[in-house]
């Protein structure tokens, strides 16, 4: 196999926090290679230094320049760089301009042009597209405007483009995600016709079944490391959880006992929850006093079953009960008069108004239970009283702007608000996301004292730590359905991953 | 993105908004009013005299009533564009409303009931359709502005009674009329945009519409009544400006958008949404104004006024930016 990139001891750091501790790919001419870990392994920062969005704070890319020489080293400093050197990535989320016509897309940026530079040159742009098109098998005419064109159509769209500005390594960042199992079949067939003419495919899924299928390689990492690089037909799925999940490490939370026995009646209880787009007859019960963690990998359908529950998609099928009374046609408002609370995943764009103080922020979600007039700030005052001190939220005093704080307090912020409507039900989206170490404790406990206090608590996390530390109970998701349920004795990481990835460990 | 990236980020934009800087931009406008209210008074001796400070108040006081309401819509993340147009057609009903009833208050009944009619049009439009209040009010600005020629066939709608023409150039214990109803107006205003939840609501929509959604805020319901209050506003300022000139002009008010928004503007509100104060507004009226009064003391063309005052908008705006506030989304 000749090597085509090969990247060693990347290092890259936010804030003093270590994403990226030693990231290394090597990727050969005509391969297709996993790129496999949990959250937060350190897949996605890896993927942007080498696609030039970050800057990488240390190690060193390799990437030959013909079409026969080895690596030598390369300059990523910016997404141009990326592309003269032929390394394109197609997201998850396309990023297609929907407005302009398939050869617009393809050719943006490079566009043919006629009588020295001042005029496009459609019919040559239209020739280009259709040979790019050709290259993916896709039968697309590239006239068309891509806004008419299907998921798997417009994905197949953007890999012509890459190929169209010359890849010669392509990410492909969970591709299958909103395909149908034919769509991603015929997906498989032009990726294997790709590596066939000696493109370098890098594929990043969550799904053991296609990458033992597709892939002739395997890389693994955990916590923002390399771990190791396996042929597919050497290795199998126990293995690479094993090795995605390394040993286990000694929790740093003592973890309360498990409560299960002791719990109310149900607070929440979601049968049968269908959407249009992902969640497939979810059924879910959280009881008073008890917390649910709520384990899966990045789009399992957790944040569309709280949003759903919420108010803020519409249902296709299933019934919502909040202390046993139906929720019918949900929509925030009403939610939160039936007492449900949701602390969302990114506190920024759903959580705060970064402009209005902490005390106005506090007060937002009950100020619907108070008088028109609100002399001097009352409500804000009183819920800055109740809830600083107890959170230990670190700010100047409830006139402070929002969006001045810290993510930790932050996002104490943003549970006051909920604290304050008395929920039955609080759901937590990440609620530890982007908090410090100190912060996440505070919360851990805030959490805590609310299921104490009798209400139900359902907890979305990423983190198999965090759920077996702070869950009564333990519900895992996957691809729209939940796959695990049970009391939280004796589970370790193990088990929770297996559910999440679909494979038997 | 990662944990540690978001706090990072975090931590950035904590380093940008330095709260000190709004307050600072605040006593930025008072110290740029005062300097300009000193300016004049040692170029013309006559500016600095109670008549003329009296007569500054009554020039701004149409501008201002309307600024108030325009305030709301600015904070909740929308604009209006069509007050010039409501201010007209409402003091042409209430002109109308006056010669058929021979009721003052009537026809002052009318004029703000026109005014809030089309507010609630616009906000409905804009919050039920999903429009921007730009698109929406753009179109009712022309719409209502051929309402106004419509009804009066072009010609002004005589209403030159005194009882009428009371509310534009009476005076009550020596203060005229429209200074009183300009106070009034910025004393509720402020009320309820400080002191009541509807207030607190209106910075939360235009702040972060979606984060107001998620906490369960009606925000079609809060956008809807900003702009029934700026229509409601722009009713009482064209009965006013009517009973100033004894009569509803259908031509009244033409640009006179630009003028209210300017003024917010001036006076610190974002057009992004979020943030402004009735007291920058009302600053924000006052340079303006007294700017206009002094120049034309000085005998500046008003050809020259209209440049100096778009210069000032404009410096206004980069001292804005330049304290950095608002990061780009």
């Amino acid at each position: 196999m000749e090597p085509l990139l090969s990247a060693r001891g990347i290092t890259k750091s936010f804030g003093g926090a270590p994403a990226l501790r030693d990231g290394r790919l090597e990727v050969a001419r005509g391969e297709i290679h996993a790129l496999m870990g949990a959250n937060g392994a350190g897949k996605s920062t890896m993927l942007k230094i080498l696609t030039g969005v970050y800057d990488k704070d240390g190690g060193t890319v390799d990437m030959a320049d013909d079409e026969t020489g080895p690596p030598v080293e390369a300059r990523i400093d910016g997404p141009r760089d990326a592309e003269r050197l032929g390394i394109a990535i197609v997201h998850q989320e396309l990023i297609l301009n929907d407005h302009l016509t398939v050869a617009d897309n393809i050719c943006l940026g490079a566009e043919p042009t006629r009588l020295g530079g001042l005029v496009l040159d459609r019919r040559a742009a239209r020739a280009t597209a259709r040979r790019a098109l050709d290259l993916v098998g896709a039968d697309i005419d590239p006239a068309r405007e891509v806004a008419a064109l299907s998921t798997a159509e417009k994905q197949l769209v953007e890999i012509a483009g890459s190929l169209a500005r010359r890849a010669r390594l392509l990410i492909l960042d969970e591709p299958t995600t909103s395909l149908t199992d034919n769509e991603a079949r015929r997906l498989f067939t032009v990726l294997k016709g790709l590596r066939d003419s000696g493109i370098a495919v890098v594929y990043v899924s969550h799904r053991m079944d296609e990458v033992f299928e597709l892939c002739d390689r395997i890389t693994v990492m955990r916590d923002g490391a390399y771990v190791d690089t396996l042929a597919t037909a050497a290795t199998d799925r126990a293995e690479l959880i094993r090795l995605m999940i390394g040993r286990t490490l000694a929790t740093r939370y003592e973890r309360p006992p498990a409560r299960t026995g002791e719990a109310g009646e149900a607070a929440l209880s979601v049968e049968g929850l269908s959407t249009a787009g992902l969640l497939d007859e979810v059924s879910v019960e959280v009881r008073r006093g008890e917390i649910v963690g709520m384990f899966g990998l990045v789009g399992a359908g957790r944040t569309e079953l709280a949003r759903a529950v919420f108010g803020l998609d519409r249902r296709s099928g299933g019934t919502v009960r909040v202390d046993g009374r139906p929720l019918r046609r949900p929509t925030p408002a009403r939610a939160i008069a039936a007492g449900i609370g949701l602390v969302p995943e990114d506190r920024k764009l759903c959580g705060l108004v970064l402009d209005l103080s902490i005390g106005d922020n506090m007060a937002l979600a009950s100020l619907r239970e108070q008088g028109f007039v609100q002399w001097r700030g009352a409500r804000s005052r009183r819920l800055w009283q109740e809830y600083s001190r107890s959170m230990g939220i670190v700010a100047s005093g409830r006139n402070q702007t929002a969006g001045t704080l810290s993510g930790g307090n932050q996002q104490k912020v943003v549970l006051a608000k909920w604290l304050a409507i008395r929920p039955s039900v609080l759901i937590l989206d990440e609620p530890t996301r982007g908090v410090d170490v100190g912060a996440r404790e505070d919360i851990y406990a805030i959490i805590r004292r609310l299921a104490d206090e009798g209400a139900a608590v359902l907890a979305i996390s990423s983190e198999i730590e965090e759920v077996l530390m702070i869950s009564d109970r333990v519900v895992v998701m996957r691809e729209g359905a939940v796959t695990f349920d049970a009391p939280n004795h004796d589970l370790d990481s193990r088990t929770l991953l297996s559910a999440a990835m679909g494979a038997t460990a | 993105m990662t944990a540690t990236e978001s706090t990072s980020i975090a931590r950035a934009s904590a380093l940008r908004r330095l709260t000190g800087l709004e307050r600072l931009r605040q006593y930025g406008l008072i110290l740029a009013l005062v300097l300009l209210i000193a300016a004049f008074s040692m170029a013309s001796e006559y500016f600095f005299t109670a008549s003329n400070m009296l007569n500054i108040a009554r020039q701004v006081s149409v501008t201002a009533i309307v600024a108030v309401g325009m305030t709301f819509v600015i904070i909740s993340g929308g604009i209006d564009l069509s007050v010039g147009s409501t201010l007209a057609f409402s003091g042409v009903v209430a002109a109308f409303a006056f010669s058929g009833s021979g009721s003052a208050w009537l026809a002052l009944l009318a004029g703000v009931a026109t005014g809030a009619g089309i507010g609630l049009i616009n906000g409905v439009i804009t919050a039920k359709g999903r429009i921007t209040g730009f698109i929406v009010t753009l179109a009712m600005m022309g719409a209502i502005r051929g309402f106004a020629f419509i009804t009066t066939g072009g010609n002004p709608v005589t209403a030159s009674d005194a009882s009428f023409t009371f509310f534009g150039v009476g005076s009550v214990m020596g203060l005229a009329v429209p200074i009183i109803i300009m106070l009034i107006v910025i004393a509720l205003g402020s009320f309820l945009l400080n002191k009541t939840k509807f207030g607190k609501y209106v910075y939360a929509v235009g702040g972060n519409e979606r984060a107001s959604r998620w906490t369960g805020l009606k925000v079609d319901r809060i956008q809807i009544t900003v702009y029934v209050v700026v229509g409601l506003l722009a009713g009482l300022a064209g009965v006013v400006l009517a009973a100033r000139l004894g009569s509803g002009q259908p031509f009244a008010g033409d640009g006179f958008e630009l003028d209210v928004i300017a003024a917010v503007i001036l006076g610190g509100s974002s057009l992004a949404g979020g943030r402004g104060t009735i007291v920058g507004t009302v600053i924000g009226v006052l340079i303006i104004g007294v700017l206009n009064n002094g120049l034309t003391l000085l005998d500046v063309s008003s050809y020259w006024q209209m440049v100096v005052q778009g210069a000032i908008i404009l410096a206004a705006v980069l001292i804005d930016r330049w304290t950095g506030r608002r990061s780009p989304k």
